[in-house]
């Protein structure tokens, strides 16, 4: 009973005149646009229906009026409920549908009067009704206002359907003479425009007529006969498809094209293009006397065999003293005899493991030159695993020397920010590498002196030699362009040798060979650690490699050789059946 | 030193050794997992080490250390790192990406600053003056070369350098309704620097030869130094 309370509640609501917005009925004002609604009590009170203020929330079956019980529909608590309420709601509406169908059909056992059905009014809706009706009528006989609005509305309906009238005067002919009297006087009154045939010239002017179907009259279109669909054959039914799609193509109007002599041969060169035909041919086919995979199988297994062969029969003591020895080499070789023990030598590792056989077997006999001149050495890196490789590179190729870290040399470990950090590191050692890779302080302070190998460095130059091992040409070039003129500031100038892979010497070498000499000294790959070898004239690591790497280039060049030849061949044999072939044609 | 003679952590070592270079070789055969396997182990064994260096030889001692216990001149020089250091971890997202310009301004610039510098200097300058002085007379004969080699030597060195040049001028002129023609001792010239370029990749292709036989040949012999030992053992017993 509660919802039921709340739904005449909304019913009871006060709708602003002037926003439309709903108030409460004890609101003097509109709470939304604060309009007056006190004019609404004075409506209230003047009709004869007002409900009292008393009884407004009360609902009408509250009340006791007849009938209202039925119609009013319970809300139930629960809204699960409201589902079932409506289906059977729905159900008996459609039980009166077929009852009412049946009444007006009279079939058998229909009742034909439908006032049995209907629910008696209650008594005061009766009264309602009748005493409004009552009321708007002596109103409106009664007040004059009224009364003039509206027969004023009525001789307005008049005339506004009098001109209508007027409009289907020309095709309706049925309209009453009262109505169609005064248009028609006026009409007949002018003098009607007769119809001219225009002239050819000016008929061919209307293209309209060429495309668009002449209009039909609406009589024409009531009278189609439907052609198609379910309803073919009934006349002045409305189109299944709209007008232009039953039409056929409009008339094409002729155009031509006002072209010059020269677009027409261009036109005709186009034509002539795009009329050839494209066909693709096919590639000539090559013949491939065994697949990759063989060929790489074979290669390996030759190669491998010949490098296997020379390592296990190499003789490592016989010294290739024969060996042609370069000016860049043996340039290096002056200038690491000519250091005095305890000189320092900065040592850059600057390469790749991949490349770490070929560059440790080209350092070995430097670095060891070095320690045996008794110098001590710094090791640093642009790299981050330049580091490890260094002190990989003095573990497996030095052991002869018995280093000690920190003591006979020190590792300062990675640089960073490539040439960036290469300038920095040229202008201040001490802050841009102030630990150890072991981070111990390098440097020393006021308390605690230098490390051994760094005692006497300030500055970059005060290395007496700096050997750059590096395998990229550009990581060379930053070297020289960054840390170079650094080296050649102090008043002794401190040399810069190079330590290449094979791969680089191409750009490095210009450096050396340049005049005035941008770096003192060049060792190059395998060959060139073989050389230096031939100088000191000690064992080390090249002659390891020196036999195999010879075999494993001369087989090289033999299956570089060989490849090239079959190469040409298959290119060769083809061309020869081509020619015997057009030959005998 | 034989295999005999290493010690436990070395014989590993060498073990591993031995076992992944077999693997990488298996790539003689085809592409594999095995292959596979030991590339990317060696790329994450590298990643990882880099990592390492780069914290406890870079971050740790320059940013953390100064900020931590260093004075306040330290702790407020190791601000700027920080901030610009904070500012580059802002590209890791797209939103906040446009905070790290700034850094990678920085960056960007000093490293152009530096290069372009460098090259200048560094490269340029003295590669052009060493090429006017090949054909310095009293230098050469300063040095005591050959003066005839040595001139013939610095010629060939000159048209190669411009040779060079001229096959990479793309210039083109137009004459009356022909057009895109080249300059004709220009496409002579840069047919003579085609040479040049093609006798420089082929000394770059024999480096690179050279480099990755030397790493073959260095690998077997690894592999027949550890296996010459055992077959020594095994023949003995």
């Amino acid at each position: 009973m509660a919802q039921t309370a709340h739904i005449v509640d909304k019913m009871t609501e006060f709708i602003c005149p002037n926003c439309g917005t709903s108030n409460s009925p004890d609101q003097e004002f509109c709470q939304s646009c604060h309009a007056n609604l006190a004019f609404r009590n004075t409506t209230e009170g003047s009709t004869d229906n007002a409900v009292p203020e008393s009884e407004e929330n009360q609902s009408p079956a509250e009340e006791g009026y007849p009938g209202f019980e039925d119609e009013l529909i319970e809300v139930p608590e629960d809204n699960n409920n409201l589902d079932d309420l409506f289906k059977e709601e729905t159900e008996k509406a459609e039980i009166d549908l077929n009852t009412f169908a049946d009444s007006e059909t009279g079939e058998e056992g229909a009742i034909s009067d439908d006032s049995q059905y209907r629910d008696p009014l209650p008594d005061w809706l009766i009264d309602l009704t009748s005493e409004d009706v009552g009321k708007d009528e002596e109103r409106v006989l009664k007040d004059p206002e009224i009364d003039e609005d509206e027969q004023g509305l009525n001789n307005l309906e008049k005339e506004f359907s009098a001109w209508l009238s007027e409009i289907e005067n020309d095709d309706d002919s049925d309209i009453g003479e009262e109505e169609a009297k005064e248009p028609v006087e006026e009409i007949v009154d002018e003098p009607e425009l007769e119809q001219v045939e225009l002239p050819e010239w000016l008929e061919a002017m209307r293209p309209v007529e060429l495309v668009a179907p002449p209009l039909r009259s609406r009589d024409e279109a009531n009278e189609l006969l439907e052609g198609r669909g379910p309803l073919a054959g009934i006349w002045g039914v409305l189109p299944s498809e709209p007008d232009s799609a039953r039409e056929g193509e409009p008339k094409s109007a002729s155009v031509v094209l006002q072209v010059s002599e020269n677009n027409r041969v261009n036109a005709d060169l186009l034509k002539g293009m795009l009329g050839e035909k494209w066909e693709s041919k096919p590639l000539a086919s090559s013949q491939v006397f065994a697949s990759q995979d063989y060929i790489r199988w074979i290669i390996a297994l030759i190669l491998f065999a010949a490098i296997i062969w020379a390592l296990t029969t190499s003789n490592q003591e016989q010294n290739p003293r024969s060996l042609n020895t370069p000016n860049e080499v043996v340039s290096v070789y002056n200038l690491i005899n000519g250091l005095t023990v305890g000189d320092r030598v900065l040592v850059a590792f600057e390469y790749d493991p991949g490349l770490s056989p070929e560059l440790d077997a080209a350092a070995a006999p430097i670095v060891d030159h070095l320690l045996l001149r008794g110098v001590y050495l710094t090791m640093v890196s642009t790299s981050p695993i330049g580091p490890l490789l260094g002190e990989r590179f003095l573990t497996f190729t030095q052991v002869d020397h018995n280093l000690r870290t920190n003591r006979n040399y020190v590792n300062l470990g990675y640089i960073p920010a490539s040439t960036a950090g290469l300038i920095s590191f040229s202008q201040n050692p001490r802050r841009t590498l102030p630990f150890t890779i072991e981070s111990e302080p390098a440097w020393g302070d006021a308390n605690q002196k230098a490390l051994l190998p760094l005692q006497g460095i300030y500055q970059v130059s005060d290395f007496a030699l700096v050997v750059v091992i590096v395998d990229q040409p550009e990581v060379a070039r930053a070297w020289i362009e960054q840390v170079l003129p650094y080296l050649q500031a102090g008043l002794e100038r401190t040399p810069l040798v190079m330590v290449s892979s094979a791969q680089a010497e191409p750009l490095i070498r210009p450096y050396y060979e340049a005049i005035p000499k941008q770096i003192q000294g060049l060792v190059t790959g395998l060959a060139g650690g073989t050389s230096y070898t031939s100088l000191t004239r000690r064992d080390s690591l090249p002659l390891t490699y020196w036999e195999a790497f010879g075999t494993g280039l001369i087989i090289a060049a033999l299956l570089i050789t060989i490849g090239g030849i079959v190469n040409i061949s298959i290119s060769l044999f083809p061309r020869k059946i081509n020619d015997e072939g057009e030959g005998s044609e | 030193m034989s295999l005999v003679e290493l010690g436990w952590l070395d014989l590993i070592g060498a073990v591993l050794g031995f076992v992944f270079t077999l693997l990488i070789f298996s790539y003689i055969i085809a592409d594999n997992p095995l292959f596979r396997f030991t590339i990317f182990l060696f790329i994450g064994i590298s990643s990882g080490f880099v990592t390492i260096i780069v914290i406890y030889n870079v971050l740790l001692p320059r940013l953390v250390v100064p900020l931590i216990s260093g004075n306040q001149g330290q702790q407020l020089l190791g601000l700027i790192p920080l901030a610009l250091s904070v500012l580059l971890l802002m590209k890791i997202s797209p939103r906040t990406a446009h905070w790290g310009n700034s850094a990678m301004a920085y960056l960007v610039g000093v490293g152009a600053a530096t290069a372009i510098g460098g090259g200048l200097l560094g490269t340029l300058f003295p590669q052009m003056g060493a090429l006017i002085n090949l054909f310095d007379v009293s230098g050469i004969q300063q040095i005591g070369g050959n003066l005839i080699i040595s001139l013939i030597n610095a010629v060939i060195i000159l048209l190669g350098t411009i040779a060079t040049l001229a096959f990479f001028h793309f210039g083109i002129r137009s004459k009356g309704n022909q057009t895109g023609l080249q300059q004709g001792w220009i496409e002579n010239l840069s047919q003579l620097g085609r040479i040049f370029i093609a006798v420089t990749f082929g000394v770059l292709f024999a480096g690179v030869f050279s480099a990755a036989l030397i790493a073959l040949v260095e690998r077997l012999s690894f592999l027949v130094d550890f296996i010459k030992p055992l077959v020594t053992l095994i023949v003995t017993m």
